[in-house]
């Protein structure tokens, strides 16, 4: 569910003048999105709209690129690869396209047996990972389109996937309040994590692999050694539910961006984290929760969007 | 689902439990399973979604109510079975919801519980009718129901007086898109005079074998 409030909120407008954020871009869309996301180089972005259509910038020119329409079928789900030169599209019909950023063709479609709602590749461009409303997780062969492995968590559907830097591993989180570690390739259960009593609505590996950075219902980021699983440190509780972490390419610090949980629509931070020592580097408080699409950029820059009235913000933590 | 076989004797047992060996008896046993097969099969409890709120350890407790804090005061009762009607009388029942306000605690355990049951698998709570959380369209209260050799039952109880439905939740239930089915609307019964009004509420779970 915090998927879909996620989604619905980035309807709802805020102001311009936000102290610690930085207005990127206005980038005109079609009509309302009900969500964005960022390339890894933070030069694209795709959005979802309401008339479940897809739409595609560059950055910074706000320069449409694409606009794909789906007609009945609602797009849940989007993800760019890491080169940013495709760009996955969940499909409620049960589906996910694999669509090339420059000339808009379809490239590969992949029939997943579900409405795919949470999607992450691996580095390699390799495998992907997909979960969606049967509460199945599964992991694609992108260059052949085969299901290399297929499995499930204890009980409830995923809210977060991520894999190692090496595409060996994939972490899962959901409504359970478990973090699962799974091999990739065989779908074996490695390990669960059952130190938290709250949803991590997120999950992301340190660079070498050996963290587990996990964002929590109860407000924490928690860190997480790999494969032991043991809870190495957790970074002061806020008020707000964690729902996005990213972990920086250097993984020295992670970009937080927190949800109000009384209502999707009232105001929640962005904090940059220090993991090593647990300062907090920066901090914003005026967005409203409609925070979305955040990313760590590979130059290093926090990028997130928010949406007024059609419009949608890039902005970068200042 | 795998079927499961009576033997002659559970057999036997149920027939003359619920008296069907002297009206059925001259039947062959094949025909009294289909038979209880047909009479007894129930259907599992609608699922719906978990929610992005759950939290394990919950405290062992009926009474969710807290003294003094505002909300009409409610009382939720029912039965765990299976699809054959059989208690589960060591099934884990927890439950969760808002205040009165539509506030979900992350902090402690207010209005979460995990719930006891006696010997015929019947639970029982007092609480008050939770409030709407702003995202959501509907009164609603969580329920996980796990137990051994069934599978995890994940359901919302809903209220057939919510304003949402204006009195008419036949019609107008899909408004919430997460409910999707009439099942989960149970009827609510009011007494009381209006200081003191409080509600009343059943709802039977009934879990699926794993």
């Amino acid at each position: 569910m915090l998927r879909r409030l996620l989604c619905g909120a980035v309807l709802f407008s805020i102001g311009l003048s936000a102290r610690g954020q930085q207005l990127q871009t206005r980038i005109p869309a079609p009509e309302a999105v009900r969500f964005a996301v960022f390339s890894a180089d933070g030069t694209r972005v795709a959005a979802a709209t309401v008339k479940n259509r897809v739409v595609a910038w560059t950055l910074p020119d706000a320069k449409m690129r694409q606009s794909w329409e789906f007609g009945e079928d609602r797009p849940r789900a989007l993800s760019f690869l890491p080169d940013g030169k495709s760009l996955l599209v969940g499909l409620r019909s049960g589906a996910v396209q694999v669509r090339d950023f420059g000339s808009g063709e379809v490239t590969r479609t992949i029939a997943t047996g579900h409405a795919p709602d949470v999607l992450a590749v691996s580095r390699d461009s390799r495998w992907l990972a997909e979960t969606g409303n049967d509460a199945k997780i599964q992991i694609w062969d992108l260059h052949t389109g085969r299901r290399q492995s297929v499995f499930s968590p204890e009980f409830g559907g995923t809210e977060s996937l991520a894999f190692s830097p090496d595409g060996t591993i994939l972490a899962s989180s959901g409504d359970d309040a478990n973090v699962y570690v799974w091999e990739a390739a065989t779908g074996k259960h490695g390990k669960t994590i059952v130190e938290l009593s709250l949803m991590s609505p997120s999950v992301d590996f340190s660079a070498d692999g050996k963290r587990l950075i996990v964002g929590n219902n109860d407000g924490a980021i928690h860190v997480f050694e790999m494969p032991s699983g043991s809870l190495l440190r957790s970074y002061s509780v806020q008020k707000f539910p964690a729902a996005n972490v990213r972990v920086s390419p250097d993984g020295q610090k992670a970009a937080a961006f927190y949800t109000n949980a009384d209502s999707g629509r009232s105001p929640a931070p962005v904090i940059l984290w220090n993991l090593i020592d647990g300062t907090i580097l920066q901090r914003t408080d005026s967005t409203s929760f409609n925070v979305n699409g955040g990313v760590f950029t590979s130059d290093g820059r926090v990028l997130f969007m928010t949406a007024s009235g059609s419009d949608l913000l890039a902005w970068s933590l200042e | 689902m795998p079927r499961h076989v009576l033997t002659r004797r559970e057999l036997l047992e149920k027939c003359a439990a619920y008296g069907v060996l002297t009206v059925a008896a001259p039947l062959p046993l094949p025909a009294l399973a289909r038979l209880w097969d047909e009479q007894e099969r129930r259907s599992p409890t609608p699922r719906n979604e978990l929610g992005p709120f759950y939290k394990k350890h919950s405290p062992d407790s009926n009474q969710m109510r807290i003294a003094g804090e505002m909300g009409m005061p409610l009382e939720v009762a029912g039965r765990v079975l299976d699809t054959r009607g059989e208690a589960l009388p060591h099934a884990t029942v927890e439950v969760w919801q808002t205040d009165h306000f539509g506030h979900y605690d992350l902090e402690g355990y207010r209005y979460r519980a995990r719930l006891p049951l006696d010997g015929e698998g019947r639970y029982r709570f007092e609480s008050v009718m939770p409030g709407h959380y702003p995202d959501r369209v509907c009164q609603h209260i969580h329920y996980l129901v796990t137990a051994p050799g069934h599978k995890p039952l994940i359901t919302q109880l809903y209220f057939a007086t919510d304003p949402v439905f204006e009195g008419d939740p036949d019609k107008n239930y899909k408004r919430d898109p997460i409910l999707l089915s009439r099942e989960l609307v149970r009827p609510v019964v009011l007494s009381g005079d209006p200081q003191t009004i409080h509600a009343a509420v059943t709802f039977e779970l009934c879990m699926e074998r794993a």
